[in-house]
């Protein structure tokens, strides 16, 4: 346990990305914001206020998605780099003088990839959501859209916060196999683990279509990247709303977005456990490569 | 389940012993049935020429890469048990092994928190002798620097065996100089430890800085192993015998193993020789460790 914390810190020295990503992409919308408050966003009075509702619970929950969507890259370019970069600058005779077992090692870098990276993204996207909101109470301060910064507020934050952490511990399983075949390809990969990694599946869902005028392949792709959303979120839940009073008009919103969360149709799913068979396959794979590849 | 040879506090029991180990890269055979046996508190020089075997045996010592035969390393089989083993075995690869982007202080860091046998007191002491600044990265050192910085991490491990492969390559004749020193003032002769002697398996192209260390020597050429014998028995073994072009004839007859000239006179190399009999003949000296290596691996050319 003690010798995982210092793998994973070791992790963090060489990737800073893992922290730097996420804080250029709230930098990126933190001014994106501001200058949306210069430049005035054009009002539609016409907005019903239930659209406002919905938009101002839309807004809480998909600020951290630019954060996990910047994440996803940063992971796929560390898992990319890991096994293969310490063959190629030879560091990884280094690394194995030390009494620490290629499974350790490459548990360290799959957490890392896979449970560290994402939870700073969510960090960062809650440590920085209240500094945006005031922006938005200014940008919408006329009356249409005076219902914005009143659904703004502390209990859609926090519920917005657990939404993100749920779509993290998600993520862990549903990525799972995603993470360990690019672990894989750069425990193996002769040279250029980015063109081993991408190109067999690319090629593969190129060859399918040809031939066979299918895309079974595709949509495996596909499914793997989305097919999660879902399955783990109940969105229909958002349409059962209660009566609330704001600003003396009628409106219907979610009484909790929490409802949204609803894992049993995942748990349900083969894809989940197939996936996570494949991975422990391809982990296993990425570990044999560790040990028998000093050499890039 | 056998106790490791560790158990017996003795430990007459070899460090390494190799039985029959076979590397093979396609159809070449970069380790051909080699025997070794290498006992406790020896300092052995693996010398061979380029692609002789040498990196190829460490690396099957060290669990870096698969092999057939048996082999054992401290009663482990280095392949499968390799991060045991890591922690009584330290290796320097070669120079520049250590990851560029790393920062000495937390290379120091790390090793203590990995390595249940780190010294950590030691390795700063002994990076206080240096100029490296603990701020540093490795990318911002000299390559004397990386070394030195290598050798700390190392030289704090109370390890029973050090395994270095080329540990001076590339580096300036002050830093060898220095590099072993060190290796042999502070690792070797170790007061404040341990209850086991340590063991060091050196290779090097550069056959004279190593051999006034060594107490062993084996030579490796195309993935066997030509010689393996203890340095003080090089002189009863081996004989040099410089003569002139007048008794060369008498001196061929001799047998010897191997032969050059130099300014006129000719230098043979015997094996097993009448010592009594050579003496008549010219001078005797006890060959260098290069000129035996030359010897025995050149073989019988110039004869």
């Amino acid at each position: 346990m003690k010798t995982l914390c210092w793998l994973l810190r070791r992790e963090f020295w060489e990737h800073r990305a893992i922290l730097i990503a996420p804080l250029i992409t709230a930098a990126v919308l933190l001014v994106g914001t501001l200058t949306q408050v210069i430049i005035k966003p054009a009002q539609d009075p016409t907005i019903s206020a239930t659209k406002l509702a919905e938009l101002a619970v839309f807004f809480a929950t998909c600020y951290a998605l630019p954060f996990f969507i910047v994440n996803g890259f940063v992971a796929l370019f560390y898992l990319m780099d890991s096994l293969y970069g310490e063959r190629k600058d030879r560091s990884v005779l280094f690394w194995r003088s030390l009494p620490v077992s290629d499974t350790a090692a490459v548990s360290a870098k799959l957490i890392t990839a896979l449970v560290v990276a994402p939870c700073l993204a969510a960090l960062t996207a809650a440590a920085t959501m209240p500094l945006i909101t005031p922006i938005f109470k200014v940008a919408f301060a006329s009356e249409h859209y005076s219902v914005l910064p009143l659904m703004w507020n502390a209990s859609n934050y926090a519920n917005a916060v657990v939404l993100w952490f749920y779509a993290t511990v998600v993520g862990v399983f549903w990525f799972f196999p995603v993470c360990a075949w690019f672990l894989a390809v750069s425990a193996w990969a002769p040279k250029n683990p980015f063109l081993w990694g991408l190109v067999p599946p690319g090629a593969l869902f190129v060859v399918e279509k040809l031939v066979r005028g299918t895309s079974w392949v595709g949509d495996q792709i596909s499914n793997r990247i989305d097919g999660w959303l879902p399955l783990a979120f109940n969105v229909n839940a958002a349409g059962r709303g209660g009566d609330v009073n704001v600003d003396q008009r009628h409106m219907m919103i979610p009484n909790n977005i929490l409802d949204w969360i609803d894992p049993r149709p995942l748990l349900a799913s083969p894809g989940l456990w197939l996936g996570i068979a494949v991975g422990l396959l391809l982990v296993f794979l990425a570990v044999q490569g560790r040990r028998y590849r000093t050499e890039a | 389940m056998n106790p490791p040879n560790e158990i017996d506090g003795t430990s007459a029991a070899p460090v390494i012993e190799a039985r029959g180990l076979v590397k093979t890269y396609g159809t070449t055979k970069a380790l051909d049935q080699v025997d070794l046996s290498i006992g406790p508190g020896r300092i052995v020089g693996l010398i061979g020429p380029n692609g002789a075997g040498k990196t190829t045996a460490l690396k099957a010592i060290l669990g870096l890469a698969p092999y057939e035969g048996a082999l054992r390393v401290l009663g482990l089989n280095p392949y499968t048990e390799r991060a045991r083993l890591m922690q009584e075995v330290c290796f320097i690869a070669d120079v520049a092994v250590m990851p560029r982007w790393l920062k000495v202080r937390d290379a120091v860091d790390f090793v203590a928190g990995v390595h249940p046998r780190f010294n950590r007191a030691r390795a700063e002491e002994f990076l206080a002798k240096t100029e490296i600044r603990s701020g540093a990265r490795v990318k911002q050192l000299s390559k004397g620097m990386v070394t030195q910085l290598h050798l700390a991490l190392v030289m704090a491990i109370d390890a029973r065996l050090l395994v270095l492969d080329e540990p001076t390559l590339g580096l300036d004749i002050i830093y060898r100089k220095r590099f072993y020193d060190t290796l042999l003032n502070d690792y070797f002769v170790n007061e404040d430890s341990t209850e086991q002697p340590r063991t060091i398996l050196v290779t090097t192209h550069q056959v004279e800085e190593i051999e006034n260390i060594l107490t062993d020597v084996i030579f490796i050429a195309r993935g066997k192993i030509v010689l393996d014998l203890p340095m003080e028995r090089i002189s009863e073994r081996f004989t040099q015998l410089v003569v002139g072009a007048d008794r060369l004839n008498d001196a061929l007859a001799c047998g010897p193993i191997h032969k050059h000239e130099t300014l006129g006179r000719h230098v043979l190399y015997f094996e097993n020789a009448d010592r009594k009999r050579l003496a008549t003949l010219g001078e005797l000296h006890t060959p260098g460790l290069a000129d035996l290596f030359f010897a025995k691996l050149d073989g019988g050319a110039g004869l």
